[in-house]
């Protein structure tokens, strides 16, 4: 309990402190941004007057930086002039979009790198071991942008999956199963790419979890009991890989807002990430910050609920073992 | 007494009085949580005469180390006075103390740890001249050799790196580090006790040919009465952060009256006659 | 690499790479922003050593010659490739004014190793220099966030108490934000467009400035326990100052971990340097960097007709995988060596 407490602690200062920091970013912008609002012929200076003064820009800094947290609990996260609308919405649908292909992606990879860590793990050092190691070490070394590229090459040139956007155009005549369909295909692309550079993280983890675990005397001294191997594997050695796989869990789950960006920029998916990209071109700053709170606060998050996870996985936290981590 | 042929050049030998020496210490990780204060020197008063020897005796756990690092001021003690000569170094800030560093100086438990494996013999013997700036390269050097040549290590072992050696003769590297800086105060800390018998020997009679030669106080710390009798002139027995009893060595062994002390020697009695066992039996 | 040899052969790749890079004026054959309006997507030159004649020992080129919406080769007109040939001048180290380059064809002839670009600059050209830009990014910006890193993990681990816990609480502050995000945060408050050498420097100085929460978090581990030592203990009884403690005991254990970290954050920093220049908040036209080389692929027939100009990839996963392996030889060879 005492744990949870100072856990959640934590993660409160946390975002006070990210919400200091960006806000910091903010007055950074060379004048104020209202300067690069003032070069924009479609803004009246009346507007900008106004809009000065709904932000309280000639006054003190902390209270501005109290009037700016009290607006972002409000829900108000400012207004953008590129989109016409409030910042709020936009960045909640979008938000939407990123976690469908964050949480497709994750649940892809933990499906298919678990068991193949596992496996990887009870043949060590044979030829699969081998060859799964080196595939993964190469997608591991591939940088983010040009496993993109390149799958999107083929997409492209192949056909193989539409890329950009979330629908076809006139999708909303399809029927519920075609819409899925058309989803699908849409996702394809991102997914795969996400899919293709999470794997072989969490294959790695596994691995070494579980050949850890396999390694310990208490496991061998199972062997010499007669125990069977499979057994052996999931009710003695998996239990005991579960720490550092329940912590990259968590890691995962943390990333889901803030790990697509670069992906949904290339492949066209109208995410957070995309949207972020299009708004630090536009100079449509509000946008930007508001869109790097969210996701901090969803990895702050991510991050609580992993140690929770933790918590309820390990006794020996809970006992308030200094070294159990 | 046996003691006057120890003081031969008492003139410049230096004493160490302690008085009322406490120190607590808070458990806990960080630094806002609440502390839970034990008490791991409580009180504690002895006294070394100038070019003798004091042994701090205990369990585990007694606060004898605690009370040794004070001494050498790796720790600030929460209270009482230690006189180092005539000086009361207990509370002195750390510019005040700066001239205090050379006179005491201490030998580690563990010769492994004691000292940077990566550094050869002649760097290690060399840090403390290189710290405090005495002298050039060529004197630094030289000094290194003539320290080498008084703990019997060959000179040939000087660009030699610390993990080559033995653990005694590390010792040996360790004992003549400390004398580069010719302390009068030498605290040792457990200094045998990762070594073996034979080798515990050697050094010993090593560090009291060097007190003989340059008039040094010793403080011992140890839990093995057997070494205490055959090195030090004094015996203080420490328990529970407190000195439960101590006086000079052959009355306290002969007559001790605490059961620290009892349980102390009872300890070593059986150790020593383990030891002449195995030596009977190798003959 | 676990073996001697590979690890050897290893060293030499990279050394061999980034020789290259450094001496770009050298290896590329033409100046990179030469624009050629009538070579605009012209493919990779092919090297020839049989003609009409027979076998040459000197590789030749035809003539491209430009065909409604494609290149044929002129059979007619050969240009064999001369080495060591004078060319366009270029810097050699930035000091030197030099004009020999490995390779080159007599003009009007062209050897275009990897065909050229939209404005009928040589792509090969390009890469060469291009290395030199997101290359440098990359080791400049590793050096910034590991002498961070270096400092504050230093200081955290040696002074502990509050200085540990509010340098800590400002590192996980920094983990707790996406990567990616906190880049393109930073580098939207700052001006869009300034010209080459401050955005280059900017650019550094905000990936290098970002990275360092993990690695100092290392140093910190590795200072907290070096700082127990007994030797340090025993050189503090010495006189010793902080300063000096630091230096001649805690700075050595960290080397190791510098050098894998180094290894592991340059490519790192590469892909930062490449993927922000590719979406336009990096190097700038008409600078060359891999990033913003791989830009033009965003429009799709760029990406499947001429699909030579994706080259400045193939150059970043060879400098990544070249590093990983490096960082993983680095692990083994520290592990090994520390016990």
């Amino acid at each position: 309990m005492k744990y949870l407490a100072s856990r959640l602690l934590r993660a409160i200062l946390l975002l006070i402190g990210v919400s200091a920091l960006c806000f910091l970013f903010m007055q950074m912008a060379p004048g104020n941004f209202f300067d690069e609002m003032r070069l924009n012929p479609q803004i009246s200076p009346e507007t900008i007057a106004a809009l000065r003064s709904h932000y309280g820009l000639d006054e003190p800094l902390l209270y501005r930086y109290a009037r700016w947290m009290i607006a972002l609990f409000h829900g108000d996260f400012g207004y953008s002039i590129a989109y016409n609308s409030a910042v709020a919405p936009l960045l909640w649908e979008r938000a939407k979009h990123t976690l469908l292909l964050t949480s497709t992606a994750t649940f892809l990879v933990w499906v298919i790198g678990v068991p193949l860590g596992i496996v990887t793990a009870t043949v060590r050092g044979r030829s699969l071991d081998k060859v799964v190691g080196t595939v993964n070490s190469f997608f591991l070394s591939v940088p983010e942008i040009v496993l993109a590229l390149a799958l999107l090459a083929v997409a492209v040139r192949w056909r193989i999956a539409p890329v950009g956007g979330i629908a076809s155009f006139g999708s909303e005549e399809f029927s519920g199963w075609e819409k899925l369909r058309d989803l699908a295909s849409h996702i394809l692309l991102p997914v795969a790419i996400l899919v293709l550079g999470g794997i072989p993280i969490v294959e790695r983890h596994i691995r070494a979890g579980i050949a850890e675990a396999l390694d310990t005397p208490y496991i061998q001294y199972a062997r010499g009991l007669g125990i069977g191997r499979i057994r052996l594997l999931f009710r003695h050695a998996l239990p005991l890989a579960a720490n550092p796989a329940i912590s990259l869990f968590g890691l995962s789950l943390a990333s889901l807002l803030g790990g697509s960006l670069l992906v949904e920029a290339i492949t066209g998916w109208p995410g957070l990430g995309s949207l972020v990209l299009e708004a630090t071109l536009a100079r449509d700053l509000y946008i930007v910050i508001g869109a790097i709170m969210l996701s901090a606060t969803f990895m702050v998050a991510g991050n609580l609920v992993a140690d929770l996870l933790l918590l309820a996985a390990d006794p020996r936290i809970r006992a308030g073992e200094p070294d159990a981590k | 007494m046996a003691i006057e042929s120890h003081l031969a050049t008492a003139a410049d030998a230096m004493s160490l009085r302690v008085r009322g020496l406490t120190r607590r210490y808070s458990a806990s990780g960080s630094s806002w949580r609440k502390r839970v204060a034990v008490l791991a020197a409580d009180d504690v008063i002895f006294e070394i005469p100038g070019g003798t020897t004091l042994a701090l005796v205990g369990s585990s756990g007694s606060g004898k180390s605690t009370v040794a690092r004070c001494v050498v001021r790796l720790e600030k003690p929460d209270a009482g006075e230690i006189w180092v000569g005539d000086t009361n170094i207990a509370q002195l800030g750390p510019g005040a103390l700066a001239p205090f560093r050379t006179r005491i100086q201490m030998i580690f438990q563990d010769p492994a740890t004691s000292m940077n494996s990566r550094m050869s013999a002649a760097e290690i013997i060399e840090e403390p001249l290189l710290i405090q700036r005495r002298g050039d390269r060529g004197q630094r050097r030289r000094r290194v050799a003539q320290l080498m040549e008084e703990v019997h290590l060959p000179s040939t072992a000087l660009d030699r790196r610390a993990l080559e050696f033995s653990g005694g003769q590390r010792q040996r590297i360790a004992i003549a580090r400390a004398l580069s800086l010719e302390p009068k105060l030498l605290v040792l800390d457990e200094a045998f006790t990762g070594l073996d018998f034979s080798t515990q020997k050697q050094v010993a009679t090593l560090l009291l040919e060097l007190q003989k030669a340059h008039a040094l106080t010793y403080l011992l710390i140890s839990h093995d009465l057997n070494l205490v009798a055959r090195v030090a002139e004094w015996v203080a027995v420490m328990a529970g952060g407190k000195i439960v009893e101590q006086g000079p060595t052959p009355q306290i062994i002969s007559r001790p009256v605490h059961k620290e002390t009892r349980a102390l020697l009872a300890a070593a009695q059986q150790l020593q006659s383990k030891r002449a066992a195995a030596q009977g039996a190798s003959r | 690499m676990r073996n001697k040899g590979a690890a050897i052969i290893l060293g030499f790749a990279l050394v061999i790479l980034h020789l290259a890079i450094l001496f770009a004026g050298f290896i590329a054959p033409y100046d990179p922003a030469a624009q050629n309006r009538d070579l605009s997507y012209a493919p990779p030159t092919h090297l020839h050593f049989f003609d009409s004649s027979g076998f040459h020992l000197r590789p030749f080129v035809y003539a491209s010659v430009p065909d409604f919406d494609a290149y044929h080769e002129d059979m007619s007109r050969e240009y064999p490739v001369h080495f060591f040939t004078r060319g366009a001048r270029y810097h050699l180290l930035w000091i030197f004014t030099e004009d020999i380059h490995l390779f080159g064809v007599d003009a009007p002839g062209r050897v275009l190793l990897l065909g050229t670009d939209l404005y009928g600059r040589d792509e090969f050209s390009r890469m060469v220099y291009g290395g030199q830009i997101s290359l440098a990014a990359g080791l400049l910006a590793t050096f910034i966030t590991l002498t961070i890193a270096t400092i504050v993990g230093m200081v955290s681990g040696y002074y502990g108490r509050w200085i540990d816990e509010s340098l800590m609480g400002c590192s996980e502050l920094f983990l707790s934000l996406p990567w990616f995000y906190f880049l393109i945060g930073v580098r939207a408050f700052l001006p869009l467009h300034l010209d080459p050498a401050s955005t280059f420097l900017l650019l550094i100085a905000v990936i290098g400035a970002i990275g360092w929460a993990r690695p100092a978090r290392l140093v910190r581990g590795i200072t907290l326990s070096a700082r127990n030592r007994n030797y340090v203990l025993a050189a503090r009884g010495f006189g010793g100052s902080d300063f000096y403690l630091l230096r001649r005991h805690v700075l050595p254990e960290i080397f190791g971990v510098l050098l894998t970290q180094a290894a592991l954050l340059v490519p790192q920093y590469v892909a930062a340097e490449a993927t922000l220049s590719f979406f336009g908040l990096g190097i700038g036209e008409p600078m060359a960097s891999w990033g913003n080389m791989l830009s033009t692929l965003q429009q799709y027939n760029v990406l499947v007709s001429y699909h030579w100009l994706l080259a400045p990839a193939l150059a970043l996963v060879v400098t990544s995988v070249m590093y990983w392996m490096l960082a993983d030889t680095l692990h083994h060879w520290l592990q090994s060596h520390s016990i």
